[in-house]
């Protein structure tokens, strides 16, 4: 292949031709198949050779990207990088740096291949000069301009991407070039850019150089210096620096906060930029981030009696007489479209009013009310918006009984302001209503005026979608306040009344009326109308169940509209709607199933089964999520008809198998093991002939390595559910089960991963939800008449095991990491244990892992575990008496 | 390498208004909650397995009604509880605190017929033992938490300095057991009480409080500090409150309910040992997170903190003005109108205490516009709740200026202070009939026609010509002295003969008739002693 065609091939993408981006494409697939290691050291020559024209450099230096780089398999392409041979790799790698600041277009295409072929070969030790060359270009006096900016670049990208840990032996040099790159004597902006955009990525792990004072001292001037560039780029870059060092760093801060970041931030604030000021903004939302979690920490620690590691400064609320007005300001600055997607320092003031309540608490009323007062009737619509976005936004926060009377006083001006001549007026004051319900519902729990803010709120639900769908939002917070309101007698947990009962039927219709709005794809108002209506019926005391009941005949009517309308649509786009729409009515369908009376349950079974059984077939082999939501509603069908459903399991398990093998959609194949634990509790030992198919195919997701790991530790409890349902039936699947949970029990994670320390969790949660449903499976298997001796028999076929779960229970009582729920899980075992096997147990349960964990369960906070501690203490104790 | 990273996708976007609830979110949040309302099913199916019993209490009764039956021969467990064996002693050592934990009727006094005391406090020192020790302290918890003699039989064992000792014990659960006997002796009364500090138990009870002990263990000791501070006769000693007290205003400032209750009770009975000691605690300068606790929403509390600074108020009209600097009475309109009766006496009676003061303090009272609230409860209150009323009416109408008892009477306050003269109580009697006479008598010439009118019409004064003929000297001289002055009108007026005074010391009925807690606790069984549970 000579170089000269692929130039030639590299100038046409660009010419605009389909065909000749088509035959481009095609022509470099076959070159990197045929000869990749070839087209890589060509592709970094057309680059570094600065005679060829721009066109083609840039295109060699993409398509060399896209052989080093996937977002999707970033490993798989670092690890092919590294199989090509060293010299090769030697060849593309002097091209590329030899290529920095040659470049004639930007960003520097030749320090992005430079920055990706760091991320592979410096984590695994290999260019080992490149970062000095680096610096060295950027500190050595004389060097040109575009090479330093260029070099940067390549700094910021390899900061940017790699695991931050490689670079902390090299942080000190990388910090020299950025510092040397931002100081306010360099001439060259965009040498200053490319520096403080690098120095943005570096923040990570420079975490020693910030620990000493001198050096952070220096960073913090070159970075507020930067702040005062007069390059509006440098001043964001810069500003963003400061955002992120007080979330990094905030320990440190006391000592520019008073001189330097508070005034700086404060002037971001009120720049007539909108991306200085939106810096100025997100650098004192994360102050209250950082403070409000600090607060917690703190409340934490004097619960237990401890000094906190760390503590707030309170610069927040210092900074409230400061910090509000010039939020208010901007609150006042918005426009009437506001209520798309995009960000602005509107909308982030009034996310920061919101932080800032958090951590205020009540201080924030005083500072924030004058102004509502001042603005709520102001003739000018952008203030009366203002207005009640800062009296929304400071409900939250402040101590209910002091925020309740302020609130009280405000229901009748938003009433009024509930139909202003202004839709963002509007848009606003019906999230401001939500906010009370969710916060201050003590506020409104009278008859008189729920009629009036309920008789207001269904009257506007058919205003524009961005009002209505506010209104929705706060009608779920409503019902749920009204229930947490609702009296309920002691043995019951449905109220039979509350104060929304007279309103209800009148809400349900309304809603219903607005999920079939023409315009409600706009402001994801038929999401909101069909959540609306789901926590209506959540929360539906007894008296209003004949809505409830009319409510399940519409939903399912819909489903059958929808069902027949989705075999005759082709459009992908209508398909995508009624898709989201089908999701929507099973949710809602399992709303009112969970409220259903069980005597009603089976009359209307069979309609609903039809419709869920036939979007079932109608999405089989399809990757839909419409599968995933019909399994969960038929879930809930299981749940409330127990016995019952047996007429229609022949029919739902061939669509349950099918998805337990769809490996790939792990939320379908996760959404058919649920449906199996419901026919588990429902249909006891009347799903025993249907096992074996059942168990083979929740065994091969199990040694499904390509499986989705969240899918296993439910496969494991769902072993336990079974087990509990058939009893003695379980016999069979014993060996192969406990096998697999002896494999399980021995997982091991990394002890720094979060995400891992969960799953481990979840996953000896499940072990231990199997393993106790196996033990309390074959203890309570049927015996023949009279003779208890039967259980025992079968329980012998464990008393193998019980060593072995003896030290599973010890390595999870010995786990520092260990959940709250396991620790309840696995005293209940120990409890299931010592009541099964007597006497046997003492030998085991007299160690002291067990003991201290028994000891932890009784002073636990949770209930439950605290319960379950004390009778298995109890039933130890019975076993030692004897 | 995608540097810029687009403006749509801004995290905080989601905490804007709904921008968060996107379907995909609300989507997985469905989800989640059927895998949790999955886990709570099974939950249910597994508990239901299990040999549960709704009530705990049960099933430890059954097995401690066993234990007793299976009948111990004392003559032989006191043998065995001697003998060298630490095995054989341990477990008599063991069974006689299960005999002593049984819930009903305990055999407390026959342990100490059988001479076990001596053996229990011997074991407190066998510091290579800390299971023998921790049975032995509880054994003597459980006697303590008896009546005085049997506590007296503790203490006369000598088990205190033991006891003491065992505060310093490297082992939680033996230390947690000493404070818990010491507590019961403590609160058995002054004499023991005195003897404990004597010995030096208040320093390390207050050295726990500054280390990192579990909040179980805590509320313990807090509730030891306030079996120091409860007995008033006579009260603890100035020095020894000047230790406790950094203790109590450290703790004072958490946030656990029952560690709380305890601490403020504890300031109550202190506030309640006279002006001293009212003084001492004022300078400890815990008084004003005392009053802000009036506006804690857990009852206990709230009752405690209003008994105390209540306490304060009794003191001298200085101390009472410290109160009212702090901004007390601010809280007395929700206390006034609070749904519990009991919490209503006790802030008239508060009240009663302030209107007895200067004329500054009255007007504060009235300024804070609690005045009507007062005449309510004294037409419609309870009948503590009258008394204490008609005792703040009265007071302020002794130390209060003509214009403040024009004030009140302008508030209705004749009506129920006349209704309140058919009641049978002499006491409650005669301080209406105070409270009409200096009103009568403070009122202007010019007012004094509508006010004798007002008695008349409201059936005032036949009460008050009935009474003369009251067995109580007092109010039959009193009424015939009204009747005499105002309502014959032969009379000059002036002829008035000096008063009966109205009493400015708090009253004496009230008693502490609620936040009644034991002193006493005994150990029940099934707890394990790390894991107490009071119960109040």
């Amino acid at each position: 292949m000579a170089a000269q065609e692929l130039i030639l091939i590299l100038d046409r993408t660009v010419t605009g031709s389909q065909a000749d981006l088509e035959n481009a494409r095609n022509f470099l697939a076959k070159a990197a198949e045929q000869n990749l290691p070839e087209l890589l050291k060509q592709l970094s020559d057309i680059l570094n050779t600065s005679t060829n024209n721009p066109t083609a450099r840039t295109q060699a230096a993409l398509q060399l990207k896209n052989a080093l780089y996937s977002r999707d398999d970033i490993k798989a392409f670092q690890d092919r990088w590294l199989l090509i041979p060293e010299d090769v790799r030697n060849h593309v790698k002097n091209n590329c740096f030899n290529s920095l600041g040659t470049e004639t277009t930007k960003p520097s295409q030749a320090a992005q291949c430079v920055g990706y072929i760091a991320c592979a070969e410096l984590p695994r030790g290999q260019w080992r000069d490149l970062i000095e060359q680096l610096v060295a270009n950027v500190t050595t006096v004389g060097r040109p301009d575009n090479i330093r900016e260029a070099s940067l670049e390549a700094l910021g990208y390899i900061c940017q991407d790699i695991d931050s840990n490689v670079l902390v032996p090299q942080s000190n040099v990388i910090l020299t070039a950025l510092v040397y790159g931002m100081r306010k004597e360099e001439t060259n902006d965009h040498v200053r850019l490319a520096a403080t955009t690098a120095m943005l990525n570096s923040l990570e792990f420079t975490k020693n150089n910030f620990q000493n004072d001198s050096e952070r001292h220096y960073i913090m001037q070159v970075v507020c210096e930067a702040t005062q560039s007069t390059n509006l780029k440098i001043q964001v870059a810069a500003l963003q620096n400061l955002v992120k060092i007080l979330t990094l760093y905030y320990d440190y801060m006391e000592y520019y906060m008073g001189p330097a970041l508070f005034a700086i931030t404060m002037d971001a604030m009120k720049s007539t930029h909108d991306e200085i000021a939106l810096q100025g903004i997100e650098f004192w939302s994360n102050v209250c981030d950082e403070e409000y979690e600090l607060q917690l920490l703190q409340q934490e620690a004097q619960d237990q009696n401890r000094q906190p590691e760390r503590s707030s400064r309170y610069y927040a609320r210092g900074a409230l007489p400061y910090l509000v007005p010039v939020l208010l300001q901007r609150l006042t600055m918005q426009e009437e479209t506001d209520d798309d997607d995009d960000w602005n320092p509107c909308k982030a003031a009034g996310v920061c009013l919101m932080l800032l309540a958090n951590c205020a608490e009540d201080t924030i009323i005083q500072y924030v009310f004058p102004f509502v007062s001042e603005n709520i009737k102001h003739t000018n619509w952008q203030h009366r918006e203002a207005a009640v976005m800062a009296f929304g936004s400071m409900l939250e926060g402040p101590d209910v009984a002091t925020i309740k009377p302020i609130a009280e006083q405000a229901i009748p001006f938003l009433l009024e302001l509930l139909r202003d001549s202004n839709v963002a007026v509007r848009d606003t004051t019906a999230w401001t209503i939500g906010r009370i319900f969710e916060f201050v519902s003590q506020a409104v729990m009278n008859d008189e005026l729920l009629r009036a803010l309920g008789n207001a709120l269904v009257n506007r639900l058919a205003d524009e979608p961005r009002v209505a769908t506010n209104i929705c939002w706060s009608f779920s917070s409503l019902a749920r306040a009204a229930y947490d309101h609702a009296e309920c007698s002691e043995e019951d947990d449905t109220p039979n009344t509350y104060l929304l009962s007279p309103f209800f039927d009148e809400i349900v219709k309304k809603l219903i009326e607005t999920t079939d709005r023409p315009d409600g794809n706009q402001s994801n108002l038929r999401n909101a109308a069909y959540e609306a209506l789901m926590e209506m019926i959540r929360h539906s005391p007894k008296d209003c169940y004949v809505t409830v009941q009319k409510t399940t005949v519409t939903v399912l009517d819909r489903l059958n509209r929808v069902i027949s309308a989705e075999s005759h649509t082709a459009n992908p786009n209508d398909r995508v709607q009624i898709g989201d729409l089908q999701s929507l009515l099973c949710a809602t369908l399992q709303s009112v199933l969970r409220k259903m009376h069980p005597n009603d349950a089976p009359l209307i079974s069979d309609p609903i089964m039809q419709a869920l059984l036939q979007m079932l077939k109608s999405n089989s082999g399809k990757a839909s999520a419409v599968q995933e939501d019909a399994l969960v509603a038929i879930g809930t069908l299981i749940e409330v008809l127990g016995l019952h459903f047996i007429k229609y399991v022949e029919h739902v398990l061939p669509f349950v198998y099918e998805a337990l093998n769809n490996h790939a959609e792990y939320q379908i194949c996760a959404a058919a093991v649920g449906v199996v634990g419901d026919l588990s509790r429902s249909l006891l030992d009347k799903l025993a002939p249907y096992c074996d198919h059942i168990m083979t195919h929740l065994l091969n997701c199990l040694g499904d390595d390509k499986l989705h790991r969240s899918v296993k530790p439910q496969i494991l409890s769902t072993f336990g559910d079974i087990a509990l349902a058939i009893g003695g039936y379980f016999k069979k699947y014993l060996e192969h089960v406990l096998n697999t949970l002896n494999q399980a029990c021995r997982a091991q994670v990394a002890k720094n991963d979060y995400d891992m320390i969960d799953y481990l969790n979840e996953l000896r949660e499940g072990c231990l939800s199997a393993y106790t449903g196996i033990i309390q499976g074959l203890r309570n298997s049927v015996a023949p008449a009279g003779d208890s001796t039967l259980a025992l028999v079968e329980l012998q076929l464990v008393t193998g095991q019980l060593p072995f779960m003896v030290q599973f229970i010890e390595t999870i009582a010995r786990d520092p990491n260990k959940s709250d729920s396991i620790i309840g899980s696995a005293i209940g075992l120990i409890g299931d244990l010592v009541t099964s096997y007597g006497q046997q147990m003492i030998e085991y349960v007299e160690r002291d892992p067990i003991d201290k964990l028994l000891t932890e369960g009784k002073r636990s906070k949770i209930m439950k575990t605290k319960t379950l501690a004390m009778w298995a203490t109890k039933e130890i104790r019975k076993i030692k008496n004897n | 390498m995608d540097s810029s990273t687009s403006k749509k996708t801004h995290p905080r976007l989601n905490s804007y208004k709904y921008h968060g609830k996107d379907p995909d979110e609300r989507r997985r949040w469905r989800n989640q909650n059927t895998v949790s309302i999955r886990k709570i099913k099974r939950d249910e199916q597994i508990q239901a397995k299990r040999n549960f019993q709704a009530d705990d209490s049960m099933s430890d009764k059954s097995e401690d009604d066993r234990e007793q039956n299976r009948f111990y021969n004392l003559d032989d467990l006191v043998i065995k509880a001697k003998s060298e064996d630490p095995t054989i002693r341990f477990d008599a050592v063991r069974s006689a605190r299960k005999l002593l934990s049984i819930d009903r009727n305990p055999p407390i006094d026959q342990l100490i017929q059988y001479n076990f005391l001596p053996i229990f406090v011997e074991y407190l020192t066998y510091d290579q033992c800390s299971d023998l020790q921790f049975e032995a302290a509880w054994a003597l918890t459980n006697i303590a938490s008896g009546n005085s003699q049997q506590t007296q039989a503790v203490a006369d064992a000598n088990a205190l300095p033991y006891l003491l000792r065992l505060l310093h014990s490297p082992h939680a659960n033996v230390c947690e057991q000493a404070v818990w006997a010491l507590g019961n002796l403590i609160g058995d009364g002054p004499r023991l009480r005195d003897y404990a500090i004597e010995l030096g138990v208040i320093k390390p009870l207050v050295e726990f409080i500054q280390k990192d002990i579990p909040v179980t263990f805590l509320r313990n000791v807090t509730w030891v500090l306030v079996n120091l501070c409860r007995h008033k006769e006579p009260p603890i000693s100035l020095l020894a409150v000047g230790d406790i007290l950094p203790a109590l205003h450290y703790l004072i400032a958490y946030t656990d309910i029952t560690i709380l209750v305890d601490c403020t009770w504890a300031l109550a009975y202190l506030l309640d040992c006279g002006n001293n000691m009212i003084q001492i605690i004022i300078d400890s300068g815990v008084i004003p997170h005392i009053i802000k606790l009036l506006n804690h929403n857990e009852l206990k509390i709230v009752t405690a903190a209003l008994r105390a600074i209540g306490n304060v108020v009794t003191g001298t009209d200085e101390q009472t003005q410290l109160v009212l600097n702090h901004g007390a009475l601010a809280y007395f309109p929700k206390l006034l109108k609070h749904q519990k009766d009991k919490l209503n006496k006790e802030a008239v009676w508060f009240l009663s205490n302030i209107t007895a003061g200067n004329q500054q303090q009255v007007q504060a009272v009235i300024d804070a516009q609690l005045i009507p609230d007062v005449i309510r409860h004294l037409q419609y209150g309870d009948f503590q709740t009258q008394k204490e009323a008609a005792w703040c009416i009265s007071n302020l109408t002794m130390s209060g200026s003509a214009q403040q008892i024009e004030y009140i009477v302008t508030q209705y306050v004749i009506p129920p202070l006349c209704n309140l003269l058919q009641q049978q109580d002499a006491q409650i009697i005669q301080v209406c009939l105070d409270a009409l006479h200096n009103i009568l008598k403070q009122t202007t010439i010019s007012n004094l026609e509508a006010l004798t009118t007002e008695i008349e019409e409201c059936g005032g004064l036949d009460k008050i010509e009935h009474l003369q003929n009251h067995t109580n000297k007092d109010i039959y001289q009193q009424s015939y002295e009204i009747i005499e002055k105002f309502f014959s009108h032969e009379t000059d007026d002036d002829s008035i003969s000096t008063m009966n005074q109205a009493p400015t010391t708090p009253n004496p009925t009230n008693e502490f008739s609620f936040g009644i807690m034991n002193s006493n606790q005994a150990v029940p069984d099934n707890n394990n002693g790390n894991n107490a549970q009071f119960q109040f």
